[in-house]
């Protein structure tokens, strides 16, 4: 049943890229029937057709204990140690190890387009996120305006590095050790007790990937989503009614972190009516992406993108709102101006008056 | 003798479907060259390499289907064609090697016919994602096989597949009106797409359950339905498979169609109603009725009645509403199984009314002869007939050799069903697992098989060996 839901597969319909068949690749790999000196290219092209959504292996889809999305990224971190390091990867590697993010930006220029918040005696830290920073400041923007007006005491990072997160996707593990060494300390230094994230890719990575790399953090993280449901009852809002839209499940923020709810009451305060897409919530099908879909098969992930939208617009909206500032830049691109796409935070901070 | 692969084909390969639909790696290789038949399964938990195919292509079009068998078919290279790889009998295995040809990137639905209520897709479309496309227009095609997630189009109709509601909408080749068929000389036919006519033998069933020995289908005009008002649930014990089967029996007669109709025999009973808690005896029948809600009500008291008659206990809707919402559950048993079982396989059979319960008989009998421990259900029927799905195990046995034993099993049950008169299989086809015992299914008229294999392929070059094509000494070389 996992072969239904392939996002990528949906695309790409090659027999050995539905979910099954990547298992049986990594099966076949570890009974010696095939080695990656000989079939590592082979084994790369389909390793890195994967969003690591994980819809694949969510019941009803799946019913054994199998976590697709883990044996992907452990199969990409040994093709990346065997040397077998596909280009974009290698782009990857060079601009995070020199720059700090993987768009091959200016470190300096982190928050370059972002409102500056820092301060020094806050305990509260939002952790933007390169793709936020460099690619959607606007989410960044709405996310400070929201906690400033709701009167938070927060600060930003001021030395923050990528969290790691495209890192680990695509394999490139050493690396985002380093990173997670970095952003822990740098936050330690500063006292930080809650970190907030806008971004379920950093979320993510901070509240799952840096336990299994064997780091112990000792902040609470928190989405943003869940931080703004509890003050919303203390900001002032201008409703907006005459707007219906559905809501996009981000991969990382519903199915491997269980937020559903938040984003839809935020939604709901704010008066919008929302129409549910047939893929929703745990059974969210994956905007393309995730899993640095974007880096190595842009694409595989536009196509994917293009197939979400296609099912938002059958539920009969103008209006996408995501929580995600990746599946934001993929759906805004897929929607061919066909439907508008937001991040639930820029509508909120759209909504809000001063108090 | 068949031609090699040899680079200046690859390089004609690439030249008709596009260089990045050609493969000759062995992930690929290995990936495309194997379903879901248990030998395959077998070897990969063994780690054992299967039959590969020398290149596997993924075809875009009839046209480039066309060019692929043109060239094979000049190069005496074998063609085998992928669907959704979701068959359990070998019928994929490209036992001479070869081009395998993934059929998936044919994917559209290509026309929808309201009025005459058809639907033309491409072969390569998965099943599943018709019946998402019909149900939001308002339609169904009422063909619900479990691999329906998996499998594609044209794997259904290459295989004579059967859905769970087989018994209102029937089998796939009751749904089919047309095809577009690229025979493997590379010539692009289409049978005409009207309701019946009288110009001769029907040329479109030759190719529904051809498995893919005389051409390659491309397209297919499905019949669809409206999109069923209501659909309704129910459940009965029986005292024994008698009684259950002579109340099901009763219910075609007096005109009822339900769409899904489910007698377990004891052993199944015991472990379906044992888990729902309810008391495990006797027989269970479940069933489930769909359509206009009038009609629907109207079929659910006929059966009712008829089903008091034979003794039926109305056990209510919940054992039929669990197994249909739990139907595709059973794929998660498999490696529990395989844990505690050298052989777990499935045989589907079927027979005419009056030689259906000693089918179901002398095939269990033959299996608990081999050691096996079977457990069955009966789940399409016919104003004539019906077939009958037996499920089983066995248990380990050190010393002996796995594929021996496999053998044994299949021989009997075939055997078996030969001696009553049985059909070897309802829906899951021949491939190789079948294949020894298609001469004894078919008699003299294999000869015709064979003829049209002859004259429609004369190089033998689409999936060589299947369908009864090759004999014992070949299938135990796979296996």
């Amino acid at each position: 049943m996992c072969k239904y839901v392939c996002p990528v597969a949906s695309v790409v319909r090659y027999e050995p890229v539905y979910p099954p068949n990547k298992a049986l690749i990594a099966h076949m790999i570890l009974s010696g029937m095939i080695n990656l000196k000989d079939e590592g290219e082979n084994v790369a092209r389909y390793a890195y057709l994967c969003t690591t959504c994980g819809l694949c292996s969510t019941p009803p889809w799946c019913g054994l204990d199998v976590r697709l999305w883990e044996i992907i990224e452990a199969l990409r971190a040994d093709l990346v140690d065997q040397g077998i390091i596909l280009e974009p990867v290698k782009r990857v590697l060079k601009s995070a190890s020199e720059n700090r993010n993987p768009y091959g930006e200016n470190l300096h220029a982190r928050f370059s387009k972002v409102k500056h918040v820092f301060s020094d005696d806050a305990d509260v830290v939002y952790f933007v996120g390169c793709t936020t920073s460099y690619r959607v400041p606007q989410i960044a923007n709405a996310v400070i305006d929201v906690l400033s007006i709701a009167g938070l005491n927060f600060t930003l990072l001021k030395d923050e590095w990528c969290c790691g997160s495209p890192l680990i996707r695509l394999g490139l593990i050493d690396l985002a050790r380093e990173h997670a060494e970095h952003n822990i300390n740098a936050l330690n230094d500063i006292g930080a007790k809650t970190v907030v994230f806008s971004c379920p890719g950093c979320y993510r990575t901070f509240k799952i990937d840096y336990e299994r790399l064997g780091y112990k953090i000792k902040f609470e993280v928190k989405h943003v989503t869940e931080v703004v449901v509890d003050l919303l009852k203390s900001l002032k809002i201008r409703k907006k009614e005459d707007i219906t839209a559905t809501y996009h499940d981000p991969c990382h923020l519903g199915r491997h972190l269980g937020i559903f709810d938040a984003p839809r009451q935020i939604l709901s305060v704010l008066g919008i009516q929302i129409r549910e897409m047939q893929w929703r919530r745990e059974n969210s099908r994956c905007c393309g992406a995730g899993g640095g879909m974007l880096i190595t098969n842009s694409e595989v992930a536009y196509a994917a993108g293009r197939r979400r939208v296609e099912e938002a617009l059958e539920s009969g909206v103008k209006n996408l709102i995501t929580a995600c500032p990746f599946c934001r830049i993929s759906l805004e691109r897929a929607s061919g101006g066909k439907i508008e796409v937001k991040d639930v935070m820029e509508l909120l901070a759209e909504s809000l008056e001063e108090r | 003798m068949y031609g090699s692969v040899t680079p200046d084909i690859i390089d004609e390969l690439k030249s008709i479907v596009g260089e990045k639909h050609v493969s000759t790696s062995l992930v690929d290789r290995l990936v495309c060259s194997r379903d879901l038949w248990f030998p395959m399964l077998f070897k990969t938990l063994k780690g054992e390499l299967w039959p590969t195919a020398d290149v596997v292509v993924w075809p875009g079009s009839a046209e480039e289907v066309s060019e692929v068998l043109k060239l094979a078919n000049k190069r005496r290279v074998p063609v085998v064609t992928l669907g959704g790889g979701a068959g359990v009998c070998g019928g994929l295995s490209p036992i001479r090697g070869g081009i395998v040809m993934d059929i998936k990137r044919m994917c559209k639905v290509l026309e929808l016919d309201e009025e005459s209520l058809t639907v033309v897709v491409q072969a390569g479309l998965i099943g599943m994602e018709l019946e998402e496309y019909l149900n939001r227009k308002g339609y169904t095609l009422g063909h619900y096989p479990l691999s329906i997630y998996a499998s594609t189009i044209g794997g259904f109709l290459a295989c004579r597949s059967a859905g769970v509601l087989s018994n209102k909408y029937g089998k796939i080749e009751d749904m089919v009106i047309a095809l577009r068929v690229v025979l493997p000389t590379g010539e692009i036919i289409e049978t005409k797409r009207v309701p019946r006519r009288a110009t001769g033998p029907d040329l479109m069933q030759l190719f529904v359950g051809s498995e893919g020995i005389l051409g390659v289908i491309t397209e297919a005009a499905l019949r669809i339905h409206p999109y069923p008002e209501k659909r309704i649930f129910t459940s009965y014990r029986f005292k024994d498979l008698h009684a259950g089967l002579e109340a099901v029996r009763n219910i075609f007669r007096r005109g009822v169609r339900p769409a899904i109709v489910r007698l377990y025999d004891e052993r199944d009973t015991k472990i379906t109603l044992g888990s729902l808690g309810l008391p495990a005896e006797g027989c269970l029948l479940i069933l489930s009725f769909e359509g206009t809600e009038k009609l629907v009500d109207a079929e659910a008291e006929v059966a009712d009645e008829v089903c008091r008659q034979w003794g039926g206990e109305q056990l209510g809707d919940l054992p039929a509403k669990h197994w249909w919402k739990h139907r595709h559950d059973q794929y998660w048993n498999l490696p529990h199984l395989l844990k505690g079982f050298m052989i777990v396989d499935t045989i589907e059979v079927s027979a005419p009314w009056d030689r259906l319960e000693r089918l179901y008989w002398e095939v269990k009998r033959a299996l608990e002869g081999q050691g096996v421990i079977p457990m069955a259900h009966f789940s399409h029927f016919y104003l004539d007939g019906g077939s009958i799905y037996f499920t089983f195990v066995k248990p380990r046995e050190p010393k002996t050799p796995i594929n021996d034993a496999y053998w044994r099993i299949w021989s009997a049950a075939m055997e078996a069903c030969i001696r009553v008169g049985g059909s070897i299989s309802h829906h899951h086809g021949v491939g190789l697992v079948r294949s020894p015992w298609m001469e004894k299914e078919h008699g003299k008229s294999f000869e015709i098989i064979r003829a049209l294999k002859k004259v429609l392929d004369p190089n033998n070059i689409l999936n060589p060996g299947k369908l009864g094509m090759v004999g014992w000494s070949e299938v135990r070389r796979v296996f």
